[in-house]
């Protein structure tokens, strides 16, 4: 016996795009908010880049913990005396931006480097996370 | 005052050298502008660009150009977030003749430029001198 039950129908769909977004790996959703940043898997570590114009590395603050990075700070906007602000596009004001880092690390070995208002984090890979070649046997 | 043309965001195809630049290769950086009475003030976000990699200058029809080279190149790896593109920058602002473009000065620090126009000498407000 067939029995088409409209929402039962409905109910179904629904489960299958929860489904279908649920296979969607987390690095995808970003927030594009201040700092912008990549993320890159190079066999051995992963490599975090941020833009961060206009701040000094001392204003710059980088926490891991949890399996996420965390970059925060503040960004002054310039005093120029008593100016008048005639245009703002640069981003101002406190930031925080979470990125989840989706493989194990070794947290005690992050390393940073904050050039030119580019910021670069390398994250070593713990042993279990790194590729590993298997051979073959015959 | 200052008249502002904004370009659309363009990434970079390939610019060997800052002359060869233009809105159709590069970012338009964020920029701030500031008006303190003896200057206008550009303020410019351009990370990735290394002192001595930006040419400033301001032409006959008093339009101020800027150009930048950026250092930043894309690692190695497999990308897993890419929020931001590496690219050289380009941005032109109209000048009007209250500024004086013979001394226009530039400073860039830690990835952002800062542009400093002064106005002429004869349009800068003056402070009179009241003698009791």
């Amino acid at each position: 016996m067939w029995d088409l039950d409209p929402f039962k129908e409905i109910e179904r769909m629904r489960r299958q795009m929860d489904e279908l977004f649920s296979r969607l790996p987390f690095y995808e959703r970003t927030s594009y908010q201040f700092p912008l940043v990549n993320l890159y898997d190079d066999k051995d570590d992963l490599l975090l880049t941020a833009e961060i114009p206009g701040l000094l590395k001392e204003d710059v603050n980088i926490q891991y913990n949890d399996g996420a990075l965390t970059i925060s700070g503040k960004r002054k906007a310039g005093a120029y005396g008593t100016s008048e602000l005639l245009r703002q596009e640069q981003p101002e004001g406190n930031f925080e931006k979470r990125v989840r880092i989706p493989v194990k690390i070794r947290d005690n070995e992050i390393r940073a480097k904050f050039e030119d208002g580019i910021l670069k984090v390398t994250l070593p890979k713990a042993e279990e996370a790194k590729p590993r070649q298997i051979t073959i046997e015959s | 005052m200052a008249e502002l043309s904004k370009r659309e965001q363009i990434p970079v195809e390939s610019a060997s050298a800052e002359q060869l630049i233009s809105p159709e290769n590069a970012f338009s950086p964020d920029v701030n502008i500031y008006d303190n009475r003896e200057a206008l003030i550009f303020s410019m976000d351009m990370p990735g660009v290394r002192k001595g990699d930006v040419t400033v200058e301001v032409d006959e029809n008093n339009v101020l150009t800027v150009r930048a080279k950026s250092s930043f190149s894309e690692p190695e790896g497999k990308v897993l977030i890419h929020e931001f593109d590496a690219g050289n920058y380009y941005r032109a602002f109209t000048l009007s003749n209250e500024f004086n473009k013979d001394t226009v000065s530039g400073k860039l620090e830690n990835g952002v430029l800062e542009v400093i126009v002064p106005r002429r000498e004869d349009v800068k407000p003056k402070k009179i001198q009241i003698n009791a």
